[in-house]
């Protein structure tokens, strides 16, 4: 713990320090070193793995911003996917040999390094951008910078260089602004992961969470219990990975950097394709510009080639979690939703009679999307495709509806954290409003008016009152997690306990 | 900038730099000098090394940066004239900040002790604690027997002590169904008949006669009574003077209270040693009452104010926090060596364990000759027994009273003791005729005896009254 804490701390040091450093070469260089020293932690072999990749890679995209032609596009693709197909891929596929065997030995030797496939996708934009004709001139250690960067080289966001390397080069810029945001996203994401996602996941008393829903029921799932599940695994890998985004943003807008969002209220979403341009953004829209855009445009003489585009990439999208089949149903699942939402969309623009209204097509389209997306999730936690399929069935059996496998607590908490999350959202969008109309009262000059109704003079003190907290953030924010993290280091020093950390769900893919 | 950067070296090097050359030095591989320094790895793991280079470090770090900060600030006041106007706005900062965090602990607190009234108000009453929450509770033997809750209940309302003269404490009065404790704080045998011209029968010792895990009818007292009663004709008194966490000091005082007041016994029954075991491992030193720290504690009024720590603590704010925070933490797995090493006894005050050993023998050696010598002048009969314990005999365990000797042999400091002194009662006891070693009155029985290490059920206190009475037949064939 003491070296976890004490390489964390060195790593920002260093990080402080080369960003003040005048030249922009010298702190590059810097900046990379202390990626690399990062990254090392996990095993030195991995870093060589990247470093290995960042050179083939800017190699691959010298040779084709001399000359862009297919077969060099072709190698730079080649230099990607047969590492991460060797260290991905091919384990899961040996591992089908019998225990014993040296196909299967093998498979246990080879360990994938430590976010792999989200600087491999990373190197892959970069080579796809240069094809495309987009001016990018990194220097060696601008490149490896790029892929090695250390707040996302773990898990993401996946970064595009055209983003990242004018802010590689930007002069130091580390103001108040930065570091507030920042540290607002920090603390954002701890609380998404270390609180929200770990009571969800480990449940109110331990061995009552969606983990033990899914591992510990073996069959017997009710229909209730298969929505709660499908529903609680959603909100928790969307509090995991959102969270560990979250952090990831923080710490690099500490120092001046933005790194992409890769997450944007996904559950408000009121269809399946507004919930793709939410979810795991940064490798949703590399799948739809490097994937998508191109194999449509290939194709678009014949009208149905888009709905086949859908599932290709989407099954590209379940496919780059892993090589198990429950990723790539779930990939096709969500492909052919994507179909029948393209078709739904064109159904109501040829019989206008479907139209609802307003609101009430929407809660129904956002109702919709939601049960969706959490039937979804049970395909890519299930621990076997057979057993989602089990889910499945009980979700859609009437006479399942009348059993319950769970513990009571579980339905408790799930539905108290999912309702507790919509509530938020729905008090922060109002109080939003209110803020909003309060400011434009106070540039017009109304606020002082005595023809206000009751209900306006209300919005507007609300308003006002939001502005002014949003306005003095830290001056209540700051004691507020002083006092958070005083009492709970407390309990935890009198507990004799140790935070559970569980892993980010996504450093395993 | 300087400061960062040199921050920044020294934790690359206290990292990375100086856990790899202790590690080389340990295995006798970096230069000469520094493998000297390393010593005693046949004992040690690297890790140990390393965790202290780890405390050094640390130690260090915080050194340094409060130095830095102590030198910024006197630079700080030395170069810049604006410092006046940059301490009031500092000033101003943390003075705002200070009293939000204020206002805002009071609001949280007011607001969790309202909700918390509020939940008290509305739910349901909770179960009533059945007993103290103690593992021997749930041992299997109880889950068959009607009384067993009861007991255990009564057992924790039984706590309640009353000051005693020269023993330090009795339990107060209590009637219940399965425990009866008189105006003395004597626990009642059932059945007795203390008349004047009744055979009367002295019982004394710890929790083990006292009959912790027992009801009334199923004590040592209890079983020794209605068994004298079949061997002997007329009334007989059995008197249960056994207290929890006596030592065989406390047990003679009481003896000596009884002569004084004129209440004589036919026969005197001494069974102890392990309380005075546990006194010594707990103090250092033989012959102390147990817990003599909190008595003294208690009579020197030496309790300090709270601290600080203690005011959080007991804020209704911590308590729904300490909560939260359950939920979200484990278990340190390093707790219970860490709990083990903490503890203070007379391994961690360097005492010997064979002095020690000697000293509470001889102790316990001299209260029986004083009791020996009284016994002669009140002329009265008296038999020491040495009390056995879950890792003494060769009773065929239940995977339980496996689990029971197991956790006994974990503290180990206890159990050097404990094995010392019964290996040195073993040796000496020859001479001193009325004492006895019953270790292996339950070695025919397979069934589940012990509660924990040192009581047991009814069942094993009916098989001790036999094989105590046994022996006070053969040593006093008048008995009858």
């Amino acid at each position: 713990m003491i070296q976890t804490i004490g390489s964390i701390l060195a790593v920002l040091l260093l990080w402080v320090l080369g960003w003040h450093l005048p030249s922009v070469k010298g702190r590059q260089l810097l900046l990379l070193i202390v990626s690399y020293l990062f990254y090392g932690t996990w095993g030195i072999g991995f870093l060589a793995a990247l470093i290995m990749s960042s050179l083939l890679n800017y190699a691959c995209g010298l040779a084709l911003s001399r000359k862009a032609t297919a077969p060099r596009l072709w190698l730079g693709i080649a230099v990607n996917l047969v590492p991460l197909t060797f260290f991905k891929y091919l384990p899961p596929l040996l591992e089908l040999g019998s225990a014993g065997s040296w196909q299967y030995d093998l498979a246990r030797q080879i360990i994938m390094p430590v976010g792999m496939s989200f600087w491999t996708f990373q190197g892959l934009s970069y080579l796809f951008d240069i094809n495309l004709g987009e001016e990018l001139d990194p220097s060696l250690v601008e490149f490896c910078l790029y892929m090695a960067f250390w707040p996302t080289v773990v898990s993401g966001p996946v970064c595009r260089l055209p983003n990242m390397l004018p802010q590689f080069r930007q002069p130091a810029s580390i103001t108040w602004e930065n570091i507030s945001a920042g540290s607002l996203r920090l603390i954002q994401g701890l609380t998404m992961k270390f609180v929200l996602a770990q009571i969800l996941g480990s449940g109110w008393t331990p061995g009552t969470g969606v983990v033990a829903g899914f591992d510990q029921v073996k069959g017997g799932w009710g229909g209730i219990d298969v929505w709660f599940l499908g529903i609680g695994f959603g909100f928790l890998l969307f509090f995991d990975f959102a969270g560990y985004s979250h952090m990831v943003i923080g710490t690099a807008r500490i120092f001046g950097i933005r790194v992409p969002e890769n997450f944007d209220r996904p559950f408000l979403s009121t269809t399946p394709s507004v919930f793709w341009t939410r979810w795991h953004m940064s490798l949703s829209f590399w799948i739809r510009d490097y994937v998508f855009i191109p194999l449509a445009a290939a194709g678009r003489r014949y009208r149905w080639w888009p709905y086949i585009v859908f599932v290709i990439s989407m099954t590209l999208f379940g496919l780059w979690h892993g090589a198990k089949l429950t990723f790539i149903v779930f990939g096709i699942y969500h492909g052919l939703i994507l179909v029948l939402h393209r078709w739904g969309q064109q159904l109501r623009q040829r019989f206008p009679m479907l139209h609802r209204p307003h609101h009430l097509g929407r809660f129904l389209s956002w109702g919709t999307t939601f049960l969706l997306m959490s039937l979804g999730f049970i395909c890519f936690r299930a621990n076997t495709f057979s057993e989602a399929v089990s889910m499945w069935r009980s979700a859609l059996s009437p006479s399942a509806y009348r059993h319950f496998a769970l513990p009571q607590s579980f339905y408790i908490l799930t539905a108290t954290i999912v309702l507790g999350y919509f509530a938020l959202e729905a008090v922060n969008s109002v109080l939003l409003a209110w803020r909003l109309r309060y400011r434009q009262a106070l540039s017009e000059g109304r606020l002082g008016a005595r023809s206000l109704s009751p209900a306006s003079t209300f919005t507007l003190i609300m308003g006002a009152f939001s502005h002014f907290l949003s306005a003095t953030l830290w001056w209540w924010l700051a004691p507020v997690v002083s006092i958070l993290v005083l009492f709970a280091g407390l309990a935890i020093y009198k507990q004799s306990a140790v935070i559970a950390i569980t892993p980010f769900i996504y450093t395993l893919f | 900038m300087f400061v960062v950067g040199s921050l920044g070296l020294w934790l690359v090097c206290a990292v990375w730099v100086v856990p790899a050359i202790i590690e080389s030095a340990y295995r006798g591989e970096s230069w000469s000098f520094l493998n000297r320094m390393i010593t005693g790895q046949a004992t040690h793991p690297v890790g140990d090394y390393l965790q202290d280079w780890y405390r050094v470090a640390a130690k260090l770090t915080i050194a340094a940066l409060l130095s830095g900060l102590g030198f910024w600030l006197v630079g700080l006041v030395i170069n810049r004239p604006a410092l006046v106007y940059r301490i009031q706005i500092t000033y101003k900062a943390v003075a705002i900040l200070a009293l939000n965090a204020l206002l805002l602990l009071a609001a949280f607190e007011l607001a969790t002790r309202g909700i918390s009234k509020i939940w008290s108000a509305f739910s349901k009453p909770s179960e009533q604690l059945v007993g103290e929450g103690e593992a021997r509770e749930t041992v299997s033997y109880y889950a068959s027997q009607d009384w067993a809750k009861q007991f255990w209940h009564e057992f924790r309302q039984t706590r309640r002590q009353h000051y005693y003269p020269y023993v330090g404490w009795r339990r107060a009065p209590f009637n219940g169904k399965t425990i009866q404790i008189d105006q003395n704080g004597i626990r009642v045998t059932p059945g007795a008949d203390c008349s004047a011209a009744s055979f009367k029968v002295f019982t004394f010792g710890g929790s083990t006669m006292w009959g912790t895990g027992s009801p009334s009818w199923g004590t040592i007292p209890a079983y020794l009574q209605s068994d004298l009663e079949k061997l002997r004709r007329g009334p007989v008194c059995v008197m249960n003077f056994g207290e929890t966490a006596y030592v065989s000091t406390q047990d003679v005082i009481m003896l000596q209270l009884q002569l004084r007041s004129g209440n004589v016994p036919d026969v005197a029954i001494f069974y102890s040693v392990s309380g005075d075991v546990y006194a010594a491992y707990q103090s250092g030193r033989a012959g102390l009452p147990m817990n003599l720290d909190q008595m003294a504690t208690k009579f020197e009024m030496t309790k300090s104010p709270p601290t600080m720590v203690e005011l959080l603590t007991s804020s209704q704010s911590y308590s729904v926090i300490e909560d939260l925070t359950s939920k979200l933490t484990i278990a340190d797995p390093r707790q219970g060596e860490r709990a083990a090493s903490e503890l203070v006894t007379y391994e961690s005050k360097g005492i010997e364990v064979s002095k020690l050993s000697d000293a509470i023998v001889q102790n316990y050696f001299e209260n029986y000759k004083i009791v020996k010598s009284l016994a002669q002048t009140y002329g009265f009969k008296y038999f020491f027994f040495v009390q056995p314990h879950v890792a003494r005999g060769s009773k065929s365990l239940t995977s339980e009273e496996q689990d029971m000797k197991q956790k006994l042999q974990k503290d180990i400091p206890l159990y050097k003791l404990l094995t010392a002194v019964y290996q040195t009662l073993d040796l000496r006891s020859a001479t001193y005729q009325n004492l006895h070693t019953i270790d292996h009155v339950f070695d025919g029985d397979n069934a589940l005896i012990w509660i924990d290490a040192f009581h047991v059920t009814p069942v094993g206190n009916q098989l001790l009254a036999q094989k105590m009475l046994d022996v006070i037949r053969v040593s006093a064939p008048g008995l009858r």
